[in-house]
Formats: structure tokens, C-alpha cells, sequence
């Protein structure tokens, strides 16, 4: 089989024009990247992820405003209470799925796409640095799927909170809360993703087995294994952005093993600089053999 | 970046910032037919300073299995009470009243010889001349408050058992839907709000929060300061000393096929909380033991669930009433209502 290598970190012949600093050259790339990301065959995919909680969210609403379901109840309170309904949503579909799986499909092509389209030669040659490359990557992964996920939580509020009894001013500083968790695990989850994406060879299986493998079953075990997850550091930060009914207890019963709101956000906020700095790190030293 | 993911994120961008903006205004005092903050409308007419604010569902209440197993339950004087209600002023309690809130009004420096005050706003279907003509007919005085019309009566037995006159007094707000019924000094700060004289308790983000927490979903619930109710309750010093530092309660129910509630109190601070969530967790414990050897009452302590959200020292129990505990309940009425 024949291989085109490409040789780490070539060093950039010196020229009359200097080359573009790192926060210019991260911001090209992103320029560059936020548009193919959006536009990309993979943007079908996160329309339909995320179109499935609003779907719900719609029909929750439709069997409400016609009166089913106003008898379902879970604990001390209705399970109906909109604002109940949306912290479950918030809580079960995006935080424990929605969020890991565009972090994984997202964070892993990142620079595996331009390996596997060969694309990547012509970033590479590029008088800029490879590190800005991934941040400048990775940046437009967060805001391609910031765009996209958030609007739609936008409109889960308004369609799920004001159903049974549920008051859309009441349960604002919980959409507030939520939407900076939200951002925070795609933004936390995409950093650890871009590093598989640039260390391993098969990063989308390595990604799945994390996420949905690693992740979803440790977390029901006792012990400080699940330390090892990004599950358990948001899941410290999710009882406060719950709205606080009792509705709500069984699934802070649930996530009572946590850690306090400063410590999770410590944690979260380590992890994201370590693992894009380790993903920027990989992508300068590693030699890519593109297959012909 | 071309054109159209440019167009793609101004729409994303501007939505969100659409969204947040409605939230906010909704958050802070509302958009009328839109968003509008949590409590019924009625919260306009209960003044910032309000000392305990409830309401109640009463047309849910009253349309619930819960409450057609509780008739049965009900006292034959009771039942002639409504009859004589309904015969006299028109108001029949089962269909009439759509819901009804209640205030109770207290300064926080107001000590336990002041006068307490409050009153209860209903909204309803009622005959408002009919009404009327029995207060006059039962000695009631029509009195003019800044052009508004109420009724002031005195009450005989308060007058016979404390000496002091015991006036109550009645005004339509909304033409004939509500209706408010209370001591003479608070429907003048009824009055008084429906001129924009005063601030509401939409205005008082306290209030608004416990009161956000505890409606969704329940079809009855109270708010109030624990501290301002202590302070007025005549007690000795001694049980005053011994009363945990709790300065808001409420509690909140669904009443339909059972009862489900949650009664929650806030303290001073994560001290007092963590002591009155082990005092509280040794009552259950106690009631759970009590109950361990009567099924009736079992499902009823088993129910009962504790929580501390340790954010704003908050304990919260929260408990079900279901339906057979009312049949085991009616059974032993009959049980001690049979001739021996």
C-alpha cells in the first residue's frame, strides 16, 4: 500500500511575512471549520438528535393541553409539573446522551476527518501552528453544536414548562443554570473527545465505549472509580440547576453521591485544559501516514 | 465564513437571546397572557408584606374522588351548613367558588398583643345584590372606602368572649367575580393596591420563590414567615426559646385520587437545618414504628420521605394519603358509631 508521510512539526522557512500569531491562525481555522461543520453531512445526525427531546417536549404538551396525563404521578409532587418534566429531560436526555454522543461524533473527527478526507496536508502546510489548528477546530465544534442544542432547550422551555401548573418566570433561573451545564459538558466532553480523536486510531469506537460503555456503567457503582468520568462531575452540578420540588428527590436520590458545586467545576475545568492541551500536543508530535 | 452560516448564527444567536429575554421579563414581574409569574392573578390584591399567603383549588378540591370519600366522613351539621349557605347568599360551595387565596398580614416587628389581620379573596360565580341584602338583613353597615363599597359587621361572640369589638367586613373586587372577606383594616389595603398605592407580593421575591416552588402541580398550598407567626402565637418564652430557627415554611398538596404533599420548612442556616432535619428524621422514624403493626397507616408512614437541600437549608417531607387509607379511616368511624 502506498503512504504519503508527513513529517511532525515541519519547521516553517523564515519569510519576508511573518506568520500569524496562534489566537489569529485558531480563529482562521475556526472561520474555516465552523462552516463545513455546520453544513456537513453530520449536522443531519445533531438536527435529529436534538429534534427528538423538542418532539417529546411537543408531545407532552399536545397530551396535557387535551388532559392526559394530569393523573401521573411520581413522589410527593406532580411528575407532570412542567418544570419538573424539563429538569428530567435536561437531566436524561441531554446531559446523559445528547451531550456525550455529539461530544463523541463531533470531538473525535475533528482532526480524524481531515485525516481520512487527506485534507489534512493542506492545514499542515500552512505557516501556523498545529495546536491552533485543533483549538481552532475545536472552537467550531462548540459553537456549530452551542447552535444548535441550546436554541432547542430554548424551545423545550417554553413548550414543556408551562404545562401542569409550571410557570415559565419560576423556572427561568433553572433554564439559565441548565444552559451554562449544557455548555459545559459539550464544552468539557468535546475537549476529552478531540483528544481521542488525535491519540487513537480508531477514536469513534474508543469514543462510544467511553461514553456509553466506561461512563454509563461505572456510575452505578460504589466507589471512586467513577471519579474517572465526566458523568460524575456534571452530575455534581445538576441538583442545583434542578428546579427544587420534590418531584425531583427520586433523582437527586439518585445523584446524591457528589461533589460540591466549587469542586465540580474545578474538576470539569481541569479536565477541559488538560485534554485540549493534550490534543494539541498529540496532533504537533504525531506523523500522520495519509493511505493512498 | 460564507453568508449562510453567518445567517445561521444570527438566527441561533437571536433566538436564544429572544428566549433568555422573555424568560427574564417573565422572571422579573412578568408578561400578562404570555408569561406570566407563578400564583394566581388574585397575588395583586395581597399586599409585599404579607405574612402567610395560601391558596386553594376549590373547584378541584371539590370535584376529587378525595373529597367524595371525605363527605363521607363529614358531620350531618356540616352538611346543613352548605345547604344553609347555598339557601341564604346563592353560593353553592361545590360549584360556585372557583378558588379562593388567603392572606394573613403581620409586620415583622409586630409583637404578640398586636391585632392580627387578614382576609380570604374568592373567585367565583356570585349573586352580588343577594349577598348584599343579607348582610344588611343581618346588621351589616355599608361603609365608603375611596369610593369603593364594602360592608362592615361586628361580631357579637368575639365582643361577648374578649371584650373587644371583632369587626369583619366584605367587598366585591371584580364587579361580582371576586369577592373579599377580612378584618375592615386589611380590605382598605386591598383597597389601597387596586389604586397601585402599594406594592404587591408579586414584589417580594421571597414569597414569589417559595410560591414558585410549591404551585406547580398542586391544587393547594401556603407560604409564610415562621418567625412573624411565632412572634404573634402567644406563647410562653420558654417553648419560644425551644422553637428550631425556621423563617419560612410552606407546604403544598394535590388532592385527586389521594392526597400527596410536601411541607417544607427554610432555616436561619445549615446548622439549624442539619438539627431539624435529624429531630425530623427521628419523628419518622418514631411514626413509622408506630404505624409498622397497622396496615391502614403503614402505606401512609412508608410514604413518608425526607430531603435537606442543603443549597438554601431547606428540610422537606413529603408524604401520600392514598385512598383505601380513607376507606380504613371510614370503616372505623362506623366501627365507633355502631351501638355496643
Amino acid at each position: 500500500m502506498a503512504v504519503e508521510s508527513i513529517p511532525a512539526a515541519p519547521p516553517v522557512p523564515a519569510r519576508a511575512t511573518r506568520p500569524p500569531s496562534f489566537v489569529t491562525a485558531a480563529f482562521r481555522v475556526f472561520d474555516l471549520s465552523l462552516g463545513q461543520m455546520l453544513w456537513s453531512r453530520r449536522t443531519i445526525f445533531l438536527a435529529l438528535v436534538v429534534s427528538a427531546p423538542v418532539i417529546l417536549g411537543l408531545i407532552v404538551r399536545i397530551l396535557t393541553s387535551v388532559g392526559i396525563g394530569g393523573s401521573v404521578r411520581l413522589g410527593g409532587s406532580a411528575v407532570v409539573a412542567g418544570p419538573s418534566i424539563f429538569g428530567l429531560f435536561i437531566w436524561l436526555l441531554y446531559l446523559r446522551f445528547i451531550i456525550p454522543v455529539l461530544g463523541v461524533f463531533y470531538g473525535t473527527s475533528l482532526i480524524a476527518d481531515e485525516v481520512e478526507d487527506k485534507t489534512i496536508t493542506y492545514l499542515f502546510t500552512r505557516p501556523i501552528a498545529r495546536g491552533a489548528v485543533v483549538v481552532g477546530k475545536y472552537l467550531a465544534y462548540l459553537a456549530a453544536t452551542s447552535l444548535v442544542v441550546l436554541p432547542s432547550v430554548m424551545i423545550l422551555y417554553f413548550l414543556v414548562v408551562p404545562t401542569g401548573g409550571g410557570s415559565l418566570a419560576a423556572a427561568f433561573p433553572a433554564l439559565v443554570k441548565d444552559l451554562a451545564l449544557l455548555g459545559i459538558g459539550l464544552a468539557v466532553y468535546g475537549s476529552l473527545f478531540a483528544w481521542v480523536g488525535a491519540q487513537f486510531k480508531y477514536p469513534l469506537v474508543t469514543g462510544l465505549v467511553f461514553a456509553f460503555g466506561w461512563e454509563q456503567g461505572i456510575m452505578v457503582i460504589p466507589g471512586y472509580l467513577k471519579r474517572f468520568t465526566i458523568a460524575y462531575y456534571i452530575q455534581g452540578l445538576v441538583p442545583h440547576a434542578m428546579p427544587q420540588d420534590s418531584a425531583l428527590s427520586i433523582l437527586q436520590l439518585v445523584v446524591r453521591d457528589s461533589l460540591s458545586v466549587p469542586m465540580s467545576l474545578f474538576w470539569l475545568g481541569f479536565i477541559f485544559v488538560l485534554f485540549l492541551a493534550l490534543a494539541a500536543r498529540a496532533v504537533s508530535r504525531r506523523e500522520y501516514v495519509l493511505e493512498q | 465564513m460564507t453568508k449562510r452560516t453567518r445567517y445561521f448564527m444570527i438566527g441561533s444567536v437571536g433566538f436564544l437571546t429572544l428566549g433568555l429575554t422573555v424568560g427574564l421579563a417573565a422572571y422579573y414581574g412578568g408578561i400578562r397572557g404570555f408569561a406570566e409569574p407563578a400564583g394566581p392573578e388574585e397575588l395583586n390584591y395581597v399586599p409585599s408584606d404579607a405574612a402567610v399567603v395560601a391558596f386553594a383549588n376549590v373547584r378541584q378540591l371539590m370535584d376529587s374522588q378525595f373529597r367524595q370519600q371525605v363527605k363521607g366522613l363529614e358531620s350531618a351539621d356540616h352538611q346543613k351548613g352548605q345547604e344553609e349557605l347555598k339557601n341564604e347568599i346563592g353560593i353553592d360551595i361545590e360549584r360556585d367558588i372557583d378558588y379562593v387565596v388567603a392572606c394573613m398580614l403581620a409586620s415583622p416587628t409586630a409583637t404578640s398583643t398586636d391585632a392580627r389581620s387578614g382576609y380570604v379573596l374568592a373567585r367565583g360565580n356570585f349573586d352580588r345584590p343577594r349577598i348584599e341584602a343579607f348582610i344588611r338583613d343581618k346588621g351589616g353597615v355599608e361603609q365608603e372606602y375611596r369610593g369603593r363599597k364594602m360592608f362592615v359587621h361586628a361580631e357579637a361572640a368575639a365582643t361577648a368572649t374578649t371584650g373587644a369589638s371583632h369587626e369583619m367586613a366584605l367587598t366585591f373586587i371584580d364587579s361580582k367575580k371576586v369577592v373579599a372577606f377580612g378584618t375592615p383594616a386589611a380590605l382598605h389595603r386591598v383597597i389601597d393596591l387596586q389604586f397601585a398605592d402599594a406594592q404587591t407580593v408579586r414584589a417580594n421575591p421571597e414569597v414569589m420563590k417559595l410560591i414558585g416552588s410549591v404551585e406547580p402541580g398542586n391544587n393547594a398550598w401556603v407560604v409564610g414567615r415562621f418567625d412573624v407567626l411565632s412572634k404573634q402565637a402567644h406563647l410562653p418564652n420558654e417553648v419560644t426559646s425551644q422553637l428550631p430557627q425556621v423563617t419560612w415554611f410552606s407546604a403544598g398538596g394535590h388532592v385527586n385520587g389521594g392526597l400527596n404533599a410536601v411541607v417544607a420548612v427554610q432555616a436561619r442556616d445549615e446548622e439549624a437545618a442539619k438539627n431539624l432535619q435529624q429531630v425530623v428524621a427521628g419523628f419518622i422514624a418514631l411514626a413509622r414504628m408506630q404505624a409498622s403493626a397497622k396496615p391502614e397507616l403503614n402505606a401512609i408512614a412508608q410514604s413518608i420521605t425526607l430531603s435537606n437541600d442543603t443549597s438554601n437549608n431547606t428540610v422537606a417531607v413529603t408524604f401520600t394519603l392514598p385512598l383505601a387509607a380513607l376507606d380504613a379511616l371510614k370503616a372505623a368511624k362506623t366501627m365507633l358509631q355502631e351501638p355496643k
